[in-house]
């Protein structure tokens, strides 16, 4: 794996903290705010890391007078992300996305990070329902790099959608679609954006969708809560089932203000008939008997801050989905999360994956 | 009350029993607040009545329960959030097209309220608060956005640079045909663009090197400090050292280099713990952590980061504004901290921070 001439250097977001036991050293990741501790014994090898910005493994070995294995601990601390290519950080450094890149080699060895962030690139995602959170998860998708996107909605851009939707004054009165369209290409000239300029009413309509674009869609995200959001998750999830697609419940919309929402990988998660088997079993036992009352078009209101924390949750999934590697898995598989509005504190329920689960049971890992 | 509107934010659940009357269980969806009640079934058919349609008269006729039953029953439902007047968004004294733009911000208050006439006056000082954001960066731009569209509209923003091809990955509504254009001076405009009624000044200037910058915040409510440099540290005690003497709110946001997860603080003078408190508490929690001197001198493009993370700063950050505009004596109670969120498990850390009483800065 190693190679005498590649430069290595400490990654700039890396600090290395002395422990009152000198052979312990902490590292701590800034980015992921990710610390580990390791015991070196020989004081050479610290010395040298500390000392790190662009040397080659060939100079350490001749520099460091030591009998440890240099080229092991370079190994070690590079592929666990503590050092980086030298050269390949030089090329971040200067690549708009540079950030985005850093941060996924917080989980990934430079050389790796750059690979994948070339696959997101390259990705395509189709977002059902372009309204508060759809109109967030798609700038902030774009701003991550990807540049493939289908975006379904047939409404236009309304004067109540400006308090949490990312639209500006001007565009009230058009397609949400070609609104938001015109703001990703703002973002980065270089994407394709698909429109769908209809409502997704069953699993067809979302077969239609997926089949737009000759470029396999990667990543589903059900932002659409009409009629409700169970019904429009229930036949997005369908769909995606039969085609092996990764697909997300964001959470957001109405009566689910700060839900964060499952993620689902078909033949790997708990699938959306699993977490709803799971659901159902929650029901509080002094809500056994009891019925609800029927209401109809509720407004339980919304706002910008609460848009943004749940598009921020399905960004960070989509990332995590794109990445293809077990460093950074979806968290949110067979889980589903609570954003509380009055304490700023989270709270997760797992689901798991139900073996013979009617819809996912007989799904071998894709 | 003419005609009763049983509220959207509440969900009614109901348990019948056979001795004439029902369990009747309320939730409030925003605060998950429960209250229970043993209902007769006659007062019960009243429920579904409430959809603001229907007079009490209405309500006697339909039910059999009698009016004077029934205005009680109301009466104890209006006095807990459960029901309002019908027309309660028509009688919020605020501009038509103000209303009609953050109509949902609105029923949300509402549903935190429970009080029409506390919507009001809690929107009412939103839309009078002049706020001050020094840094236009990444927080920044975000929090600008948000807090237009929560219904402030008038505002000062402060910040030196230009817009360049790697805010890509940062700043909101990043245009790429803008670069090398000052972000305040876009900021400016995008800012109009969300709410054209919106007034905001910018200023091309650095609270570093500008020596009169304290006298641009004085006709300001609340500063929120988005300046990471020289770093967030050294702005934040310059300008909560001000913000104390003059008695005003200061935000000091979360979210930059090497603090990516923080979620910031709101620091209410002499109420809550000041900069320099958090400075002393921090400088002698973390004593004991001095990380060795890092061999790559210019670190500033090494830093990852992701447009979601600061999305989620900024969004936490508009929320604590947003509770201590609701209630600040709630706020209060349990402000003094700092929250750091963690990618790696979506897992909130909560560091609780009090008030130093010897500090030289804030203690009375």
């Amino acid at each position: 794996m190693n190679n005498l001439s590649r430069r290595y250097r400490l990654r700039p977001s890396v600090s290395i903290i002395p422990t009152k036991d000198l052979s312990i050293w902490e590292f701590f990741q800034s980015n992921t705010r990710r610390i580990k501790h390791f015991k070196i014994a020989d004081s050479t090898l610290i010395d040298m890391v500390k000392e790190l910005d662009g040397s080659t493994l060939a100079e350490l070995i001749e520099r460091y007078n030591t009998n440890s294995p240099i080229d092991k601990f370079i190994s070690h601390l590079y592929e666990n992300c503590y050092i980086e290519d030298f050269d390949i950080a030089q090329k971040i450094n200067d690549h708009p996305f540079n950030r985005v890149i850093n941060f996924i080699a917080d989980y990934l060895p430079t050389h790796e990070s750059i690979r994948q962030f070339n696959k997101i690139q390259n990705s395509h995602v189709v977002i059902i329902g372009c309204g508060a959170i759809g109109s967030w998860v798609s700038q902030l998708l774009c701003q991550n790099g990807i540049k493939n996107f289908t975006l379904c909605d047939p409404d236009v851009v309304k004067h109540g959608n400006l308090n949490r939707s990312l639209f500006f004054y001007c565009d009230i009165g058009k397609k949400k679609i070609v609104s938001l369209k015109e703001s990703l290409e703002r973002i980065n000239k270089n994407i394709n954006v698909f429109c769908v300029d209809s409502l997704i009413t069953c699993e067809k309509d979302v077969h239609n969708a997926l089949e737009l674009s000759d470029v396999t869609a990667d990543l589903v995200i059900n932002c659409s809560d009409f009629p409700n959001v169970d019904t429009t998750s229930e036949f997005i999830s369908k769909a995606c089932m039969a085609r092996r697609i990764p697909h997300i419940i964001a959470g957001g919309y109405n009566l689910h203000l700060s839900l964060i929402g499952p993620t689902i990988i078909p033949g790997v998660s708990a699938c959306f008939h699993c977490i709803q088997m799971g659901l159902e079993k929650e029901v509080p036992i002094d809500f056994t008997n009891t019925r609800k009352l029927h209401r109809e078009k509720r407004n339980i209101g919304n706002l910008a801050p609460l848009a943004g924390i749940s598009a921020s949750f399905v960004a960070f999934e989509s990332l995590r989905v794109l990445i293809d590697s077990n460093k950074i898995e979806p968290y949110m598989m067979g889980k589903r999360g609570e954003f509380n509005f009055l304490t700023s504190k989270l709270n997760f329920s797992e689901y798991p994956k139900l073996p013979d689960c009617e819809w996912c049971g007989s799904i071998k890992n894709a | 009350m003419k005609k009763p509107y049983l509220r959207d934010g509440v969900d009614v659940y109901i348990d019948s029993s056979t001795d004439g009357s029902s369990n009747v269980t309320f939730v409030f969806l925003s605060t998950r607040k429960r209250i229970q009640l043993k209902v007769r079934d006659s007062l019960l058919l009243t429920l579904p009545l409430m959809n603001g349609d229907n007079s009490i008269r209405d309500l006697e006729n339909r039910s059999g329960a009698s009016s004077e039953e029934i205005t009680k029953f109301i009466g104890y439902l209006e006095a807990n959030g459960i029901v309002v007047q019908e027309d309660w968004f028509d009688q919020i004294l605020l501009d038509q097209d103000y209303k009609k733009l953050i109509e949902k911000q609105l029923y949300f208050l509402l549903d935190i309220s429970n009080s029409p006439d506390l919507v009001c006056n809690i929107q009412q000082k939103i839309k009078d608060t002049s706020v001050a954001i020094v840094g236009i960066g990444s927080i920044g731009s975000w929090m600008l956005v948000e807090l237009i569209q929560m219904g402030f509209e008038k505002f000062k923003i402060f910040d030196f640079k230009e817009i360049k091809e790697d805010s890509i990955s940062r700043h909101a509504f990043f245009d790429s045909n803008m670069l090398g254009q000052a972000k305040s001076e876009y900021y400016k405009k995008v800012g109009t663009k969300i709410n054209p009624k919106t007034k905001i000044e910018s200023d091309f200037v650095s609270l570093k090197t500008d020596s009169t910058f304290l006298n641009k915040l004085d006709d300001i409510d609340i500063i929120i400090n988005c300046a990471d440099e020289p770093y967030i540290g050294y702005s934040s005690i310059f300008l909560s050292r001000y913000a104390i003497n003059k008695g005003k709110l200061l935000f000091v946001a979360g979210g930059f280099d090497a603090h990516l997860g923080c979620l910031g603080e709101l620091i209410v003078p002499h109420k809550t713990p000041c900069a320099d408190c958090y400075n002393e508490y921090f400088r002698e929690s973390l004593k004991d952590w001095k990380p060795s001197p890092h061999p790559v001198k210019d670190r500033v493009k090494g830093f990852g980061g992701l447009p979601s993370l600061t999305a989620f700063s900024a969004s936490s950050g508009c929320l604590a504004i947003l509770r201590y505009f609701i209630d600040e004596l709630a706020f209060l109670e349990t402000a003094g901290g700092r929250g750091e969120f963690k990618f790696n498990d979506y897992s909130i850390d909560a560091f609780e921070v009090s008030k130093n009483p010897d500090c030289e800065v804030c203690s009375e």
